[in-house]
């Protein structure tokens, strides 16, 4: 592989996130001005949807280029097109260059051949170490207070674990295992332990903690990228709203105490030695720095009770279209921006256009008297 | 009231604990003329420190004649090293914040927050014992 194909991965990496944040952010537009923001698990699967959907594009894109249909989509193509019918009042020399911006960009990273280039290239390093540095002490974390912890059940996939070192319930996995991982001092509250357990096997059920992790292992690479990080906090939010209610569904637990145990857990939480503070808001990963003081918890106690008053169920079969739906806008959004496969009669008629306008200057130049 | 001997030392604490280490024990002047020269400090300064050091376990003092004479009872060694362990706790320990689903996020959350949320528990989610 060579440093212009892997800086050409990158961008184009960053591009497909990027637009997959916008296609979900409309998407979930969508459900809030038609009254069905309280489908979060639909929203929750359509965001998983449009991040697998990216997976898909490698795949998929050269069977879709082929088609007919591509050229009409093509963003490369639709520019030529109005500038050939006298739609753009640019030069054809000017329309080639625009639609050559990517690949000079590309060029100048790979070559370093700019101040510029040069920066942005160390701050995505730095960006990408920075990170990779704060999920090997996260690994740490997890390691430590696995092995200094007390093994309370051991099943075939799942190990309960009671530690002293944390403060807050969490779960998670590893190759094998998942592992709930409980404070130490919950061992005199049943209650508590009863809950926390109950609502972290309710994320391993739903699947959040494989997309947590997975999430987190592909973060190095579009730490920079808001699309990643809006993203991400937006699954992160729905997986604990679609908990929630799953959780006081199928448990019947008391909302009013389920919710009084969240903020006691919160609170106890706030100063806990070991965060990693140092590493800013944007690294961590844990809230938008846009969303400023918006509390998470307050969001999921308000739609505890908003549950509690009237119940919303999401319904399966639009779920399953509106995913279908996803993937197809995301795969023919990746059909818009992706470069053509080969030259169409009107990008060759730009390029003739174009290499006549570079010979007319040059006439006109060689004509001009000194 | 004697305070918690795992607590760490500040900078000041540190400075005198150095000096009191490299003369194995001694006064308050002693302590004094010690301290290296950029960093000379009055003497009730110096008293005092000394005295919450004992409060914190790290040294023991005994009258001497007129004055109090301080024994380290921590060694310089024992010290670094629980230092290097109190750094690597505070970096490597509690809750980790990536690669985990948490029962409740990592917010930084202020009283007045805290109180709004349990104003909204107690007035807008009634108790269901069924």
């Amino acid at each position: 592989m060579t440093v212009e194909q892997l800086v050409g991965g990158m961008v184009w990496v960053q591009g497909m996130v990027l637009m997959a944040a916008l296609v979900f952010a409309i998407f979930d537009g969508l459900f809030a001005l038609s009254g069905q923001r309280r489908n979060f698990l639909t929203r929750r699967r359509l965001g998983l949807t449009a991040i697998a959907a990216i997976a898909l594009v490698p795949l998929a894109l050269p069977a879709l280029l082929a088609t007919s249909y591509a050229t009409s989509i093509n963003a490369t193509e639709l520019v030529v097109s109005q500038y050939l019918k006298g739609n753009l009042s640019m030069s054809a020399g000017e329309v080639t260059s625009l639609l050559e911006i990517k690949s000079r960009w590309i060029d100048q990273l790979s070559q370093g051949s700019s101040w510029l280039a040069l920066g942005v290239l160390l701050v995505f390093a730095g960006a990408f170490v920075g990170r990779l540095v704060y999920l090997i002490v996260n690994v740490i974390r997890i390691r430590r207070a696995i092995q200094g912890g007390q093994v309370l059940r051991r099943g075939r996939r799942l190990r309960i674990v009671l530690s002293p070192s944390v403060s807050v319930p969490f779960s998670t996995r590893g190759l094998w295992h998942y592992y709930v991982v409980l404070p130490l001092s919950f061992c005199a509250d049943r209650d508590a332990m009863q809950m926390s357990l109950g609502h972290e096997l309710q994320h391993i059920r739903q699947g959040d903690v494989d997309a947590e992790v997975a999430l987190s292992l592909i973060s190095p690479l579009v730490v920079l990228n808001p699309g990643f990080w809006f993203l991400s906090s937006r699954l992160r939010k729905l997986g604990e709203l679609v908990c929630d209610r799953n959780y006081l569904r199928r448990r019947r637990f008391d909302p009013h105490g389920y919710s009084m145990r969240l903020l006691a857990v919160a609170r106890r939480s706030r100063h806990a030695v070991g965060q990693p503070a140092a590493f800013g808001v944007p690294l961590v990963g844990r809230a938008l720095p846009v969303l400023g003081r918006r509390s998470m918890l307050k969001d999921r106690i308000l739609e505890i009770a908003a549950d509690q008053s009237s119940p919303s169920r999401d319904t399966r079969a639009l779920s399953m279209a509106m995913s279908l739906v996803m993937i197809a806008a995301v795969l023919a959004t990746a059909t818009a921006v992706a470069q053509p496969k080969d030259w169409s009669h009107e990008r060759i008629m730009l390029s003739s256009v174009a290499n006549l306008e570079r010979l007319n200057q040059l006439n006109t130049m060689a004509q001009r008297s000194w | 009231m004697p305070r918690r001997r795992s607590e760490m030392l500040t900078d000041v604490e540190l400075e005198l604990m150095i000096a009191l280490w490299q003369i194995g024990s001694g006064s308050v002047r002693e302590v004094m003329a010690a301290l290296s020269g950029e960093s000379k400090r009055a003497y009730t300064s110096v008293a005092t420190i000394m005295k919450i050091l004992d409060d914190k376990g790290y040294v023991t003092s005994e009258r001497q004649d007129r004055s109090l004479i301080y024994t380290p009872t921590v060694k310089r060694s024992e010290y670094e090293g629980k230092s290097l362990k109190n750094l690597s706790d505070s970096l490597f320990g509690g809750t980790p914040t990536a690669l985990v689903a948490r029962l409740v996020d990592n917010e930084d959350l202020t009283d007045e927050m805290i109180q709004e949320i349990k104003a909204i528990i107690e007035t807008r989610i009634r108790k269901d014992d069924g």
